[in-house]
C-alpha cells in the first residue's frame, strides 16, 4: 500500500524507441486523465462526491465526516465514494469560501458546524447560512462550562455572582468569534440584563490551548466540547454546567445551566450545505444517503463514543432549527478590544524601513562587491515564466496533472540549460515518470484534488 | 519501554516503513515531514490503533532526520526544522566535505533523539504538569528570545540578519489577526484570509529559490570523496556539545505549541556562544551541526511528552498525531496511562526503534544519497521546481498556496543576491504568529498591563538570556571586524 517515491533517477541515454516509446506514454497519459466518464443517463452520483471539510484532519470535524464516509461505503449507500478533502484555514472560511463558489452540480458539498453562524456575526466573512443550500444536520454535542478541580467555584450561581460584583476579574479562556465566545457572552446577558456582568475574556484559542490555561492557572473558567471535557476531566478539570436543554445521561452529575436559572443552550451541530443552485434532487438524494448513513449501527456506536447525540434533521425542521440558531447569534455583540491590544502592524513596517535603509547604506558602501555577485537576468524571467505557465496550466486550463509535469520538467530542463539529445530524452522521462508516479500517489493513495 | 516494538514484526515493519518514508519525503525539497503525515493520517483509519500510532511517529522521526540531507547537500532544508543546520552543513558540504557533514549530523540525531527518549520514558508526566505552568507571557519572551538569538546568529551582517528577521514577521501579518479575529492586509481578497502558510514559505524560500539561481550555485560542485566515518575521539569532543544541545532540544520540545526551530536555533546560539572560537560558525564547523541537529531530534520526543501525558500537541504535527490517537479510540492524558498502558509504552518504544531505525537506514543509504548533490544543474531543477508545486499545493488543495510559493520564491531569490541570510526570515515567520497570540492573550489576561513581562520570573529570565546574547554576538561581531580590519592593514 505504501509506495516509495525516488525523484532523482538515474539517467542513462535512451535511443530513439525510447523516445517514441514516452511520447506514447504521454499521449496515453493526456487521453487517460481526461475528464471522460459514461454518460448512463440522469442517475445522481455519476463520479465521487467531494467533502470539503474546511478544518484539517485529525480534527474533530474531520472524524466526523469521516466516520459518515466510512459507514457509507461499508454498507454500500451511494453507487460513488465520497471523498474527503481538507482545506483548512481562518476558522473554516477559506472551505467555507471554496464550496460558495464551486459548481452547483451536487459534486462539491460541505461540511461546517456552528462556525458558519459564528463567523458571520463575528464579521469575519459577509455570509452565512444564507447562500448555501442546506442539505442535512447530523449530530449534536453541546458546551461544558470547566473549572479546576480545586477552585473555589462550586456551581455556576456562585461564579456567577462574582462575575456580577466584580466585572472584569473573572478570566474567561475562549477562541475569539467561536461559540466558545458566544458562550461567554450570553452567560452574562442571562445573568444580569443591565450589562454590569462581565467576564475578562482571554483569548486561547483551541480546546488543548484553553485546557493548558485552564489547569496552568491562566484562566479561571472555560468552556469544552464535551469529547474535550471527556478527555480533559481525568487531568484536573471540573464541570459546573452544561450548556444544554437537559443533562445527559451519561454524566447525571452536571447541572444544567438553565437549572441555576441561566438560560443559556449552546447546541454544536454538524450541517451540511451545498452551492446554492444546487438541484433538488442532488440534495435530496444526498440528504438520504446521510440519513440512512446516521441510522447504521457503527455510526451510532461511534458517535457514542464523541458523545455526540445522533440527531438528524433535514428540510423544513432544519430550516426552522438553522433560525433559530441565528437569532440567537444575532442578538449576541462579540466584545472588542480596541486599546487593550497594539496594532503591531505600524511597529513592524517603521522597523522594517528603518533596518532597510540601514543595510541599504551598507551595500551603498560595498557596492563594488554586491555587482560582483552575479545579475538578475534572462534565465530567472524564463525560469519563472516556465514555472508560473506550468501552473496556469493546471489552474486555469486545467490540463491533467500528469501531462503538465511531463512537458514541464523537459522545458524546465531546456531553459536552465540541458541541450543535448540524450538529456532531453532523459527529462522527458523523468517527466512522465514523474508526473504519472505523483498523480497515482497523491490522487489514489493520498487523496489530493489534483486536476 | 524498550521491547514493544521488537516483540511484533508487524509493529517493526510500521517502524522502518514509516521512518524511511519519512526520511524520504524530509529529503525531497519541496515535500514536508507534515504533509507527508497530514495526508497518511486519513489512510491509518482502517488499521489498528497501535500499527497506525507506530507508522504515525516514526514517520514524525524520519522526516526531522531526512530534512538534513538536503539541507546540507542543496542548502534546501526539508523540515522547518532543519533551517539552522543549513548554517554550517552547507558550507562544509561545498567545501568537499559533504560526508563528514552528513555523518555528523546523523550522529547528532540519533544521539538526541536518544536522550529525548530518555526524558519521554523516565519523566513524562511530572513534567507534562510543570510544563502548563508557563503562560503567555512567558511565551511572549520566549518568542522575543529566539527572534533576537536568531538575528545574532544568522551572518557576519547583524543588520541585515535583523532585516530579514523584520520582513519575515511583516509576511506573516497578512491573514485573521489573533485576539481579536479582525482580517489584516488582505486586500480585500478573501483567499489571504488566512495568511500565507509556514510551509508553503519554507519551500518557496529555500527551495524554489536555488530553482533561479544559477548553475554553478546549486549542483554540481560537491563531492563525497571523505570518509564517513568519523573517529571515536570527534565524539567526545562533542560530547559536552551533544548533550546540551539534546538537552535544549527536549526541552523546548516539552513546550506546547513551540517547534523544533526554537530548539534548534537555541542549542545552535548556546554551542556558538560557549565555544572558544565563535567565528568559525557559520562557515561549516562541526559544532553547527551537531547542536542543531541533536537539538531538533531531541525536540520530537519532548514534544511528544506532553501530548501523551496531557493530551496537548506540542507542535503542527503532534496536533495531527493527537487526532489519530482520538480516531482509534486513544484518548492521551493520564488516563491513557491507567486504561491503556500498553498503547502508552508502545508508543515510547517505537519512538526509541525509530531513532536505530532511522540511523541505520541513513548509514546505509548515505553514501548513494549524498551523490543527490552530484546530480546535474538541469536535471535537478526541473524535478525539484515540479516537487515543489506539488508539495505546496498538496497542504490545503489549492492553487493560491502554489503562487504563495512561488512569490516566496522569488523573494528567497532576490534576498539571496543580495546577501541578506534567509533564515531569520523563516524564523521570524514561523514565530511571529505564536507571539502575537501569546501577546494579546497576555494583555487580556492581564487587562492591558505589560508589567507582568518582567515580574513573573519565567518571562524574565528569557529576556535576561535574550538580552545577555545579544550584546555578546554584537561584541563578538566587532571583535572580528577589528580583526580583520588589522589584517588587512597589515
Amino acid at each position: 500500500m505504501v509506495i516509495e517515491v525516488n525523484p532523482i533517477n538515474r539517467c542513462r541515454p535512451l535511443g530513439r524507441i525510447g523516445l517514441v516509446l514516452f511520447a506514447m506514454l504521454v499521449v496515453l497519459g493526456a487521453s487517460g486523465c481526461g475528464r471522460g466518464g459514461g454518460n448512463d443517463g440522469d442517475v445522481f452520483p455519476r463520479k465521487p462526491i467531494k467533502v470539503v471539510v474546511p478544518f484539517p484532519a485529525g480534527g474533530g470535524s474531520d472524524r466526523f465526516v469521516r466516520i459518515i464516509q466510512k459507514a457509507v461505503r461499508d454498507h454500500g449507500l451511494l453507487p460513488q465514494p465520497l471523498v474527503v478533502i481538507n482545506v483548512p484555514g481562518a476558522g473554516g472560511t477559506v472551505g467555507s469560501r471554496r464550496v460558495r463558489d464551486a459548481v452547483a452540480d451536487g459534486y462539491t458539498i460541505l461540511c461546517l458546524h456552528e462556525g458558519i453562524l459564528s463567523s458571520k456575526y463575528a464579521g469575519r466573512v459577509p455570509y452565512g447560512p444564507e447562500v448555501f443550500r442546506p442539505i442535512a444536520s447530523t449530530g449534536q454535542s453541546n458546551l461544558v462550562l470547566c473549572v479546576r478541580e480545586d477552585s473555589t467555584f462550586e456551581d455556576l450561581s456562585g461564579l456567577m455572582g462574582i462575575v456580577r460584583e466584580q466585572p472584569d476579574y473573572i478570566r474567561f479562556g475562549m477562541a475569539q468569534g467561536s461559540p466558545t465566545h458566544f458562550a461567554g457572552r450570553r452567560l452574562e446577558a442571562a445573568s444580569d440584563a443591565s450589562g454590569r456582568a462581565r467576564f475578562r475574556y482571554v483569548a486561547s484559542g483551541g480546546g488543548a490551548k484553553r485546557f493548558n490555561d485552564l489547569i496552568g492557572g491562566h484562566v479561571d473558567v472555560t468552556p469544552f466540547s464535551l469529547a474535550e471535557y471527556a478527555s480533559f476531566e481525568a487531568s484536573g478539570v471540573r464541570a459546573i454546567a452544561y450548556l444544554g436543554r437537559e443533562r445527559l445521561p451519561e454524566m447525571p452529575d452536571i447541572p444544567t445551566a438553565s437549572e441555576a436559572g441561566y438560560d443559556v443552550v449552546m447546541p454544536h451541530v454538524q450541517y451540511w450545505w451545498a452551492p446554492k443552485a444546487t438541484s433538488d434532487a442532488a440534495v435530496g438524494r444526498i440528504a438520504d444517503v446521510l440519513e440512512a448513513a446516521m441510522k447504521t449501527s457503527d455510526v451510532e456506536e461511534k458517535l457514542d463514543e464523541m458523545k455526540i447525540r445522533p440527531l438528524f434533521l433535514r428540510g423544513q425542521a432544519m430550516a426552522a432549527h438553522l433560525a433559530s440558531r441565528e437569532t440567537e447569534f444575532q442578538n449576541v455583540a462579540l466584545v472588542q478590544f480596541d486599546g487593550l491590544i497594539p496594532d503591531v502592524l505600524p511597529v513592524v513596517l517603521a522597523l522594517a524601513f528603518l533596518l532597510g535603509s540601514l543595510a541599504a547604506y551598507q551595500w551603498a558602501k560595498e557596492k563594488r562587491s554586491i555587482s560582483s555577485s552575479g545579475a538578475i537576468g534572462g534565465p530567472f524571467a524564463l525560469g519563472l515564466a516556465t514555472l508560473a505557465l506550468y501552473v496556469l496550466g493546471m489552474q486555469v486550463v486545467r490540463l491533467p496533472y500528469a501531462l503538465a509535469t511531463a512537458v514541464f520538467v523537459p522545458l524546465m530542463g531546456f531553459v536552465v540549460g540541458a541541450r543535448s539529445r540524450g538529456s532531453m530524452v532523459c527529462l522527458l522521462g523523468v517527466g512522465v515518470a514523474l508526473g504519472w508516479a505523483c498523480f497515482l500517489i497523491f490522487t489514489k493513495v493520498l487523496v489530493i484534488d489534483l486536476p | 519501554m524498550i521491547v514493544e516494538v521488537l516483540a511484533q514484526p508487524g509493529l517493526l515493519a510500521m517502524t522502518i516503513i514509516g521512518v524511511a518514508l519519512g526520511i524520504a519525503v524530509g529529503a525531497i525539497p519541496g515535500l514536508t515531514g507534515a504533509m507527508l503525515i497530514a495526508l497518511t493520517v486519513p489512510l491509518t483509519f482502517s488499521m489498528d490503533g497501535p500499527d497506525a500510532l507506530t507508522l504515525l511517529v516514526a514517520m514524525y522521526v524520519g522526516s526531522v532526520s531526512g530534512g538534513l540531507i538536503t539541507a546540507t547537500l542543496l542548502r534546501m532544508p526539508g523540515t522547518p526544522a532543519s533551517v539552522i543546520t543549513t548554517l554550517d552543513g552547507y558550507p562544509m558540504a561545498r567545501s568537499g566535505r559533504a560526508g563528514r557533514a552528513l555523518a555528523l549530523g546523523m550522529g547528532a540525531s540519533f544521539f538526541g533523539g536518544l536522550l529525548s527518549w530518555c526524558a519521554l520514558a523516565l519523566l513524562a508526566r511530572p513534567i507534562a504538569q510543570v510544563s502548563t505552568l508557563l503562560g503567555p507571557f512567558e511565551y511572549f519572551a520566549l518568542v522575543l528570545m529566539a527572534l533576537v538569538l536568531v538575528i545574532g546568529v544568522s551572518g557576519p551582517s547583524l543588520i541585515r540578519g535583523a532585516l530579514s528577521c523584520m520582513l519575515g514577521v511583516l509576511c506573516a501579518l497578512p491573514g485573521t489577526a489573533p485576539g481579536t479575529g479582525e482580517l489584516r492586509l488582505t486586500f480585500g481578497v478573501g483567499a489571504f484570509d488566512d495568511g500565507f502558510k509556514p510551509l508553503t514559505v519554507l519551500i518557496g524560500l529555500f527551495a524554489l529559490s536555488r530553482v533561479f539561481a544559477p548553475a554553478d550555485e546549486v549542483a554540481g560542485t560537491v563531492t563525497v570523496g571523505d570518509s564517513l566515518r568519523l573517529r571515536w575521539r570527534l565524539w567526545r569532543r562533542q560530547g559536552l556539545n551533544l548533550f546540551r544541545s539534546a538537552a535544549i532540544g527536549t526541552g523546548v520540545g516539552i513546550l506546547p505549541g513551540i517547534g523544533a526551530n526554537i530548539g534548534s536555533l537555541l542549542a545552535y546560539s548556546a554551542a556558538r556562544s560557549s565555544s572558544r572560537d565563535p567565528e568559525r560558525f557559520g562557515q561549516g564547523c562541526d559544532e553547527g551541526i551537531v547542536a542543531s541537529e541533536s537539538a531538533n531530534n531531541a525536540t520530537v520526543g519532548g514534544a511528544l511528552v506532553p501530548l501523551i501525558a496531557l493530551g496537548i500537541p506540542g507542535s503542527v504535527i503532534d496536533a495531527i498525531l493527537l487526532g489519530a490517537f482520538v480516531i482509534h479510540g486513544l484518548q492521551p492524558g493520564p488516563m491513557l496511562f491507567e486504561n491503556d498502558p500498553q498503547i502508552v509504552r508502545t508508543i515510547i518504544s517505537t519512538y526509541l526503534w525509530a531513532n536505530v531505525a532511522m540511523f541505520a537506514i541513513m548509514l546505509m543509504t548515505v553514501r548513494w544519497v549524498a551523490r543527490l548533490a552530484a546530480v546535474r544543474h538541469h536535471y535537478l531543477v526541473p524535478v525539484v521546481a515540479a516537487f515543489c508545486v506539488l508539495g505546496s499545493f498538496a497542504l490545503a488543495n489549492r492553487f493560491f498556496d502554489v503562487w504563495v510559493m512561488i512569490g516566496f520564491g522569488v523573494v528567497g531569490f532576490l534576498l539571496d543576491r543580495w546577501r541578506v541570510p534567509l533564515a531569520p526570515f523563516v524564523i521570524g515567520f514561523i514565530l511571529t504568529p505564536l507571539g502575537e497570540e501569546s501577546m494579546v492573550t497576555a494583555l487580556m489576561s492581564s487587562g492591558g498591563r505589560w508589567l507582568p513581562l518582567v515580574t513573573r520570573p519565567g518571562s524574565l529570565t528569557f529576556l535576561f538570556i535574550a538580552a545577555l546574547l545579544f550584546t555578546w554576538s554584537i561584541r563578538q561581531q566587532r571583535l572580528t571586524r577589528d580583526e580583520t580590519h588589522t589584517q588587512t592593514k597589515k
